[in-house]
């Protein structure tokens, strides 16, 4: 079929879907948003109450005896722990990684070093530092092109000049590789070195926000002082140099809502730093995901890495987790702290309830989960349950010997804000009771993130 | 940003979230559920939100969390329907549209809604996506090949 002519089907199609879902999903927010606002005035309303209170212990007991109480108030950051990782994260960045390079250029008060290369599982990482007379705000286009011509990378960077000096990396992913055939000898010079011409702009900006008239961040020359060209030639050698991933050895354990967590072994490479976190065998709950970012010491913060593929757990059930972040550029003397931010459990209370598909009536389900119906038909098996807590998710189905089964999720109707309904189905299920877990999908929030200290 | 001011601009740009969540999750119940949760995230948080003029882009950005979300839950559900990333060699043009867009690569599949479904523009996706246009561009210029789809690549 014509894709052009399916592609054009299809956004018709979309353009004319029914009114009536949208309006049952406006009228899905309006509600939400309502109980939302309850909730918030009852907050406010118990908030009121309390800075009332506070303010008449306050005027009635201004006394040391007050100050003593109120230290004694719990505070989350009780709950920080510090950790302290053997080495210097910087040496390994900087002194064992890499090929050395410090290839320098100046102009109009900018000075540009490219630091250092790094091969690592098939990616390439340029360390740049830059160095300007007064601190700034400076915007770098980087473009990155091959033996024949062909841009292989172009993108923009902020960085900010602090003291002086600043830093920012230039990656050259894996994926793009292939796609581009920067693996073609026809761009090496010699059998096993790639070349590439790299041209950097460096903008100052005038107005950091600048947006364009349809209100969207726009980064172009007009909003910037002047800018500064500059060309580099690197000569890649892609069969040397090539660094393994460093891991730094370290154990600490956490406690969060009764759930014993361990944070350990560091691994660290140029592009991003692993960190896995353990669950005990003690828990009474099972973890699912938790959310954290790091910081370093001047406060800038690093995200888990937003592409979802990176994130794998090892055994599928929440043993253990690895979790990827950027890796900041490094500096002296740096110290990164991890802040958690939330962390979602699989409870035991919905771990392992079953449904016996010979007699129903002997069936085991958890408070708030109603089996409406459920009856084998030919090889498969068709459920319809009745989920009350909004937060619960199914989240897999398995027999008395531990073996997992495909579930297809027919329909899920939530329309009704007090339940689910789920119609499922299950593919050659051979034994009579069917086991499930139900993933409970409900955030531990902290006013206060807590916080670990690597150094 | 009031609730009312809000609510109205929500009614404006429900259809494109609904589409966008359907492209990318699939089916209609998972696509509602991801709006709706997206949605009131967006309310909860409306606050900092300190450029009014960036709503859509912002919202948007919370929606694709949303359905990566919801997909990384289905994953444990139904494995075998997902294919994994790098999966190049997979024919998608022998899939309808609509489903082909849903096999592909989450990373390409944003690109490919964001651009020719919601029609944003190479800084908009940049935005939304927190990638370099660069990137979108080869991003974008992959998911066509894949799919087979000879549409103008706009820059």
């Amino acid at each position: 079929m014509d894709r052009k002519f399916e592609f054009d089907e299809l956004k018709q199609k979309m353009k004319n879907n029914s009114t009536e879902k949208l309006d049952s999903l406006e009228k899905r927010f309006n509600s939400r948003i309502v109980q939302n606002r309850i909730r918030v005035t009852v907050l406010t309303s118990l908030m009121t109450i309390l800075v009332f209170v506070c303010t008449f212990v306050g005027l009635v007991n201004v006394s040391p005896k007050f100050v003593y109480a109120c230290s004694k108030l719990p505070v989350i950051s009780d709950l920080a722990n510090a950790v302290c990782i053997s080495e210097s994260i910087k040496s390994m960045v900087y002194n064992e990684y890499g090929v050395s390079l410090g290839e320098t250029q100046t102009a109009d008060g900018i000075k540009v070093t490219m630091d250092k290369y790094i091969i690592c599982n098939n990616n390439i990482y340029l360390l740049v530092s830059v160095e300007a007379e007064k601190d700034m705000d400076l915007a770098c286009l980087t473009k990155i092109k091959l033996l024949n011509g062909e841009v292989i990378t172009e993108g923009l960077t902020n960085l900010t000049i602090q003291n002086n000096k600043g830093y920012f990396k230039v990656s050259l992913e894996n994926d793009s590789f292939n796609f581009y055939r920067v693996n073609d000898k026809e761009n090496y010079i010699d059998k096993n070195k790639l070349k590439l011409d790299i041209s950097f702009e460096f903008m100052k900006i005038q107005d950091k926000e600048y947006y364009n008239s349809k209100g969207f961040y726009n980064i172009v020359n007009d909003g910037f002082e002047n800018s500064t060209n500059m060309n580099f030639s690197l000569i890649v050698d892609m069969t040397k140099n090539i660094v393994d991933n460093e891991v730094i050895y370290f154990s600490k354990t956490v406690e969060i809502d009764n759930q014993i967590l361990t944070f350990a072994n560091a691994n660290l490479n140029p592009a991003y730093i692993s960190i896995d976190l353990f669950e005990s065998e003690s828990n009474t709950k099972s973890l699912d995901n938790v959310v954290f970012y790091i910081k370093n010491s001047e406060g800038k913060e690093f995200k888990t890495r937003p592409n979802e593929t990176y994130l794998h757990q090892i055994n599928g059930r929440g043993k253990k987790q690895t979790y990827y972040l950027e890796t900041p550029y490094f500096d002296e003397n740096e110290q990164i702290y991890i802040y958690i931010t939330r962390a979602t459990f699989l409870s035991k209370d919905y771990q392992k309830p079953y449904i016996n598909l010979e007699n129903i009536e002997n069936s085991s389900l958890p408070i708030g989960v109603e089996l409406i119906s459920a009856k084998r038909v030919d090889d498969k098996v068709k459920l319809s349950l009745r989920i009350k807590n909004h937060s619960l998710k199914l989240y897999r189905c398995f027999d008395e010997s531990n073996n997992e089964y495909e579930v297809k999720t027919i329909s899920r109707d939530g329309n009704n804000y007090s339940f689910y309904t789920y119609e499922l189905e299950i593919e050659k299920f051979p034994e009579d009771k069917l086991y499930f877990d139900l993933f409970n999908d409900t955030f531990i929030e902290y006013d206060e993130p807590l916080r670990i200290n690597i150094r | 940003m009031n609730k009312k001011e809000f609510t109205l601009k929500i009614a404006d740009v429900k259809r494109k979230l609904y589409n966008t969540a359907l492209l990318y999750l699939g089916n209609e119940s998972d696509a509602m559920e991801a709006v709706d949760e997206a949605v009131y995230k967006a309310f909860k948080s409306i606050k900092s939100l300190k450029h009014d003029e960036l709503f859509n882009t912002w919202l948007i950005r919370i929606l694709i969390n949303e359905c990566k979300k919801e997909l990384r839950r289905k994953k444990r559900i139904y494995v075998s329907d997902i294919i994994e990333e790098n999966s190049e060699d997979f024919n998608y043009d022998i899939l309808p549209l609509n489903e082909a867009i849903f096999k592909l690569p989450e990373g390409l599949r944003s690109v490919i809604i964001l651009r020719y479904f919601d029609d944003l523009t190479l800084a908009e996706v940049s935005e939304i996506l927190d990638i370099p246009q660069g990137t979108v561009v080869s991003k974008q210029r992959k998911a066509l090949s894949l799919l087979k789809m000879n549409l103008i690549e706009e820059y």
